[in-house]
């Protein structure tokens, strides 16, 4: 079975490396966005889960989900929310946009991967 | 009368029955989440807020949830495992953290503490405490990432920026102002000690960015020369303010610089080749002015005496820098017409008549016709046509008068008939100074600009000029 594969969207540069090198030692394949119309453009080549940030330039997380959500490719896919704000009515705007989860930085690696595996699966 | 003891067990009884009531009221209301639970680790009671932090309505919802996948909010396996064990081992776990996932997916940080207890009935559980730390991590998590983002900023900043104790020693900089400074890296920078003595070429402008942050903390667009890590120059243009301690001491300075040296040099070329045009200007006025020399030396040797003596009535006059160079300009050229006058009407002795004097009169407008296409920044030529007007319309060519006539027309006349009369001329010996000044003063106001007349008199008893 091919790895599943997830995009990864932040803006910032150690929050991607480390969602991406958890993401990778457990045998994910990982592809890396800066923001939401970097990933709107990178989403194309499909994948099994988006992981994206909220506050971000150009297109942020709330942005990009509504976006996903009206793609035919990306109606289903699961969106998971990372992001330092714990906010409830943050996070029903983001429920509402059709979000999947939402975790709320900082996160173990061992967690982020269990959460991932929850939604997408062993690979 | 002794009041008799109360009975023992009755009252201790009652306060038992009370003790746990309290308890349970305690245990399901008390707003922290608490929870017993078997030593295999399955929960055997939880409160209400221990439900409500998971995302539950109650904790028999909360039970039944873990009953059917148990344990299911810690999301690593090994954070349940190692809380567990510890509590076998030890009897305790205090403020073990890790992320757990509640009811509706969204995943917080818990604390957890808890200690193995015994009832009095002999059995053994652990009784624990959680607590939603969710925020505290985001906080400082969130802080983090945005000293990144500032950091970012800072590090890919064009202009150099940098912190400094007043002592000169550079305590925080970024790579712009290492390389602009010809220093291997930001660090080779901070380590150098009190580095601004070395650092300013001049040192008094240190002690003025000094004076400056300490009186009014901040300072803009200084420019100034500093010496590089390989002993070049370099001009930058500093933008600083003064960080103050609690106690209004000035401790650190703080801003940005900015290498201005290309643009200074292409300045100083500019100011050079401004200077060169003016001085070809000069030198171009002057060339012509003494073409006439070669026909006329006496009209030569006029031109300079009236524009010396124009420029000091227009200084005295109170006249700007540029009004005061038009005259001077004027003035050296006003006869520059008398190119086109026979020699032998110029050196004659005595009065001009008729046709003779008909054809001197023209050298007002063929001055005007010399100078008219060349692109001066000032009237020139209508000024050199208007030299022998007078205020009262008897001057020529045109016989302008009053309003008619600019000031430069006004002044240069005054000082044109001043010069000529106190001066020799081929035709007859220097009537003098004085007899000029009162051929002046006699037509003060009719003729002659007022201002003018008195302009010359004080500029001739002044000493601006001398006859």
């Amino acid at each position: 079975m091919a790895e599943k594969r997830i995009l990864t969207v932040d803006d910032s540069v150690s929050v991607r490396s480390l969602v991406s090198s958890a993401l990778r030692q457990a045998g994910f394949d990982v592809v890396e966005a800066v923001d939401g119309a970097d990933a709107l453009d990178k989403v194309n080549s499909g994948f099994d889960m988006v992981i994206t940030d909220i506050n971000m330039p150009n297109i942020g997380g709330i942005e990009l989900l509504g976006l996903l959500r009206e793609r035919p490719d990306t109606r289903f896919t699961p969106v998971l929310v990372l992001t330092t704000e714990s906010q409830k009515n943050l996070r029903d705007k983001a429920l509402a946009a059709g979000a999947s989860g939402w975790v709320v930085k900082p996160f173990e690696p061992a967690s982020l991967v269990a959460v991932v595996r929850r939604f997408i699966g062993r690979t | 009368m002794t009041n008799p003891s109360p009975p023992e067990t009755e009252p201790n009884r009652a306060a038992d029955a009370a003790m746990a009531d309290a308890s349970a009221l305690l245990f399901h209301d008390v707003p922290a989440a608490v929870y017993l639970r078997a030593l295999d680790g399955a929960f055997l009671e939880v409160n209400n807020a221990t439900a409500a932090l998971f995302g539950y309505v109650d904790p028999a919802a909360f039970l039944a949830a873990m009953a059917d996948c148990p344990e299911q909010f810690y999301l690593d396996p090994n954070a349940r495992k190692s809380v567990l064990d510890e509590l076998a081992a030890g009897g305790v776990v205090a403020g073990r953290r890790y992320q757990a996932m509640c009811g509706d997916g969204f995943v917080i940080w818990i604390e957890e503490s808890a200690k193995r207890t015994v009832s009095p009935a002999g059995d053994v559980f652990y009784v624990g405490f959680l607590r939603d730390v969710t925020e505290e991590k985001s906080t400082s998590w969130a802080l983090a990432e945005a000293e990144e983002k500032y950091r970012t900023i800072f590090e890919n900043a064009v202009e150099g920026l940098f912190q400094m104790t007043p002592a000169g020693r550079f305590v925080t900089v970024n790579g712009a102002l290492s390389r602009m400074l010809r220093f291997a890296s930001p660090e080779a920078l901070t380590a150098l000690g009190d580095a601004a003595a070395n650092l300013f070429t001049h040192p008094e402008d240190r002690q003025f960015l000094h004076a400056a942050l300490s009186e009014t903390g901040v300072v803009r667009a200084m420019e100034t020369e500093l010496r590089r890590g390989d002993g070049t120059r370099i001009w930058v243009s500093v933008q600083a303010r003064a960080v103050r301690g609690g106690d209004g001491a000035v401790v650190l300075y703080e801003g940005s610089m900015e290498d201005v040296t290309e643009r200074r040099r292409s300045q100083e070329a500019l100011r050079h080749n401004l200077k060169r045009t003016k001085a070809l200007f000069h030198q171009t006025v002057k060339s012509l002015s003494t073409t006439v020399r070669f026909r006329d030396p006496y009209t030569a040797g006029h031109q300079d005496s009236v524009a010396r003596l124009a420029t000091a009535m227009a200084k005295r006059l109170g006249l700007d820098r540029d009004a005061v160079d038009c005259i001077q300009v004027a003035g050296q050229l006003h006869d520059i017409g008398k190119i086109s006058v026979p020699v032998r009407y110029l050196c004659k002795p005595g009065r001009l008549i008729g046709l003779e004097w008909e054809f001197m009169k023209q050298h007002a407008a063929t001055g005007y016709e010399i100078l008219k296409d060349i692109d001066f920044p000032w009237p020139v030529a209508e000024i050199v046509l208007c030299h022998h007007e007078r205020l009262d319309g008897s001057g020529y060519p045109r016989g302008l008068g009053g309003e008619e006539l600019c000031q430069p027309a006004r002044i240069l006349a005054v000082a044109d008939v001043l010069d000529a009369m106190a001066s020799n001329r081929p035709y007859r010996p220097a009537l003098g100074v004085s007899v000029a000044l009162e051929e002046l003063a006699r037509h003060r106001g009719t003729a002659f600009d007022a201002d003018a007349v008195d302009a010359a008199r004080e500029a001739v008893s002044a000493g601006d000029v001398t006859y």
